[in-house]
């Protein structure tokens, strides 16, 4: 479990980048930083990292279209998307274009670390917020779907969620519905997955009526 | 006086004009080379057009001549020691003089379509010439305030030559009193009318619309500042002062974030009577007070925050915050809220040391009492989890108060 990770940090704002550049363990390795979406492809193109650490705000586009654009040139590789922002849409857009998890930038040190070497195996990471962003999305609000496979939740499903928006960890998580590990992650997985590929609008919708209440 | 010196004192073999051009930017050049308007050059060539088709061969040649000329030729230098006026009055003397000629010359010249051609083109550069340096005497003589004394004269007498040419052109044309003439007559008055005024009107829309655009923009940037300075100015101007404080420091500073977040993704006029706003000020108020952070989250709304058994709830759910915060020992607190359909849960989780339930000092056992109390009163339950070393996680359950009306 000794595996080095290598990321790029991607924020227009220098501070952050050092800071999170400061934040990060021995065994993760700094490839490249960047500014805008520009910057960014050039060296995902160049860098080919593990993990992007991706601002969901950026000169230029937003970080969705770092994720979009990357996909376009073939890079291969798992986004994190990180930011100050409280907006439901904004996180959605990001999370919904290929993003594997959100976090705020007020992480701890070692939550972010753990964050990036997750995602780099290939889990979702869930803060509670972006739990509570997904919960709502999916909660009544959505009528008449398109394809109900991918327009619910199962009910394990949003049990995890929920205990993800209460402030558990897999690890807790798996204990409490005497599940394995692996088990939690892939409910995550399956909802990221669902967010993404169910085409609805209304998730948008949702997002601004959310910010009206 | 040389030829040389000629050349450099008064006149530049023309360069076109690489921008502002209409067509291959000749007029412009020649314009920029006798330091009048462009407009003035253009009319000059219009009406020139229409007597015989001469305005173009001159033009051509006029093009032909200033693509010799060195592009990188001295710098356009206007003449000087000529008013305006008289470069004006010569260019107008120049066209004249080559009407009469070309007239003379009997090459495809109709007297009744010149002549008018040529008041109407000279109405429109008097109004015209030099309006956009006028732009604001413009508008302000069109409202009707006040403008320069000048400004009113030259429109009035602009739109009054104008207007004579466009009547002497339909009357020496057409037999003005045909009925069937009568309103062609009109239209072509209107017309020429817009013609002359068209682009001055357009022009002061145009401005309006700037200007109001603008002045949002310029109110919208006050408010933004009024806002940054009463929050986020005085903010730095305290953490600056407690530099020596960490502890303050960081208080100030998440306090600050919290606020300037409300105002940014809170929607501004957001009521808050809505049970999400009180839970998220809940949260902000327990961690400015103990100074842990408490992340908040909560799935769905209900706007009764008033209703007795949502106050109910709140108050268990901020005793159990405060009780997390004061002697957990966690570095963090989880406040879940989710609004269903028929009943709203609240968790409040932290990961500090936990206790062991059977064993809780008297003085502390406020806590679960009040709590427990607390719900009991308006119907709903309380769970407690705890473990000494993991954390406790309260659980608080309430039906909801009103399933009919939920938003």
């Amino acid at each position: 479990m000794t595996r080095r990770v290598s990321v790029v940090i991607v924020d227009d704002h220098e501070l952050v980048r050092s800071g999170v550049r400061g934040a990060l363990a021995d065994d993760i390795d700094v490839l490249a930083e960047a500014a805008d979406v520009d910057e960014a492809l050039d060296a995902l193109v160049h860098q080919r990292p593990d993990v992007v650490l991706l601002d969901v705000h950026l000169p230029g586009g937003n970080g969705s279209a770092v994720i979009s654009g990357a996909a376009a040139r073939g890079v291969e590789t798992v986004f994190l998307a990180l930011s100050a922002s409280d907006a439901a849409e904004d996180v959605i857009e990001v999370i919904r274009a290929g993003a594997r998890g959100y976090i705020t930038k007020t992480i701890s040190s070692d939550d972010l670390n753990d964050a990036i070497r997750r995602v780099a195996d290939g889990d979702a990471v869930f803060s509670p917020r972006l739990a509570g962003f997904v919960l709502d999305a999916f909660a009544g609000v959505i009528e008449a779907p398109d394809d109900p496979e991918l327009d619910q939740l199962t009910n394990r499903e949003q049990e995890v969620l929920r205990l993800l928006a209460r402030g558990y960890a897999y690890k807790e998580i798996a204990r409490r519905l005497t599940i394995s590990i692996k088990t939690v992650e892939t409910h995550a997985s399956s909802v990221l997955r669902k967010l993404q590929l169910s085409n609805r609008h209304e998730l948008t919708d949702w997002a601004h009526r959310r910010r009206l209440i | 006086m040389t030829a040389a010196e000629h050349h450099e004192d008064w006149w530049q073999v023309p360069r076109r004009r690489a921008d502002r051009r209409v067509v291959t930017g000749v007029a412009g050049g020649i314009a920029d080379e006798l330091g009048v308007d462009p407009i003035v050059v253009r009319t000059a060539l219009v009406v020139l057009t229409i007597a015989g088709g001469w305005g173009v061969p001159l033009y051509a040649a006029a093009w032909l001549w200033s693509s010799f000329a060195a592009p990188d030729d001295a710098a356009t230098s206007r003449p000087k020691g000529r008013s305006e006026q008289h470069r004006h009055l010569a260019i107008g003397l120049g066209v004249l003089g080559l009407l009469l000629l070309v007239r003379g010359l009997g090459l495809g010249f109709i007297d009744t379509l010149v002549w008018p051609a040529a008041a109407l083109a000279l109405g429109f550069v008097v109004v015209w010439h030099r309006a956009r340096a006028d732009d604001i005497d413009l508008a302000t003589s069109l409202a009707g305030g006040a403008s320069t004394r000048w400004t009113g004269i030259r429109i009035m007498a602009g739109v009054a030559i104008a207007a004579g040419g466009v009547t002497a052109l339909f009357a020496l044309n057409f037999d003005l009193n045909a009925a069937s003439h009568v309103m062609l007559g009109s239209v072509v008055v209107l017309g020429g009318l817009a013609l002359v005024l068209g682009p001055w009107i357009m022009r002061m829309i145009n401005d309006l619309t700037r200007e109001r655009r603008l002045r949002i923009r310029s109110e919208e940037r006050t408010e933004v500042a009024a806002h940054l300075h009463d929050s986020v100015l005085q903010t730095l101007a305290l953490i600056q002062r407690n530099a020596d404080d960490s502890q303050a420091m960081v208080q100030l500073a998440r306090r600050q974030e919290r606020e300037l977040r409300n105002w940014l993704y809170g929607g501004g006029g957001a009521p808050d009577a809505t049970l999400r706003r009180a839970l998220l000020d809940l949260a902000a108020e327990v961690d400015e007070l103990h100074g842990v952070p408490v992340e908040a989250v909560v799935v769905g709304d209900f706007d009764g925050a008033l209703d007795p058994s949502i106050v109910g709830l709140l108050g268990a759910a901020r005793e159990a915050v405060v009780n997390a915060a004061k002697h957990s020992g966690s570095t963090k607190i989880d406040l879940f809220c989710e609004i269903m359909d028929d009943r709203i849960d609240v968790f409040v989780r932290d990961t500090g040391r936990g206790f062991d339930p059977d064993a809780i000092p008297d003085d502390r056992r406020g806590l679960t009492d009040s709590i427990r109390g607390r719900m009991d009163r308006v119907g709903g339950d309380v769970r407690v989890t705890t473990t000494v070393g993991e954390g406790t996680e309260v659980e608080l359950s309430i039906p909801h108060p009103a399933p009919e009306t939920s938003t």
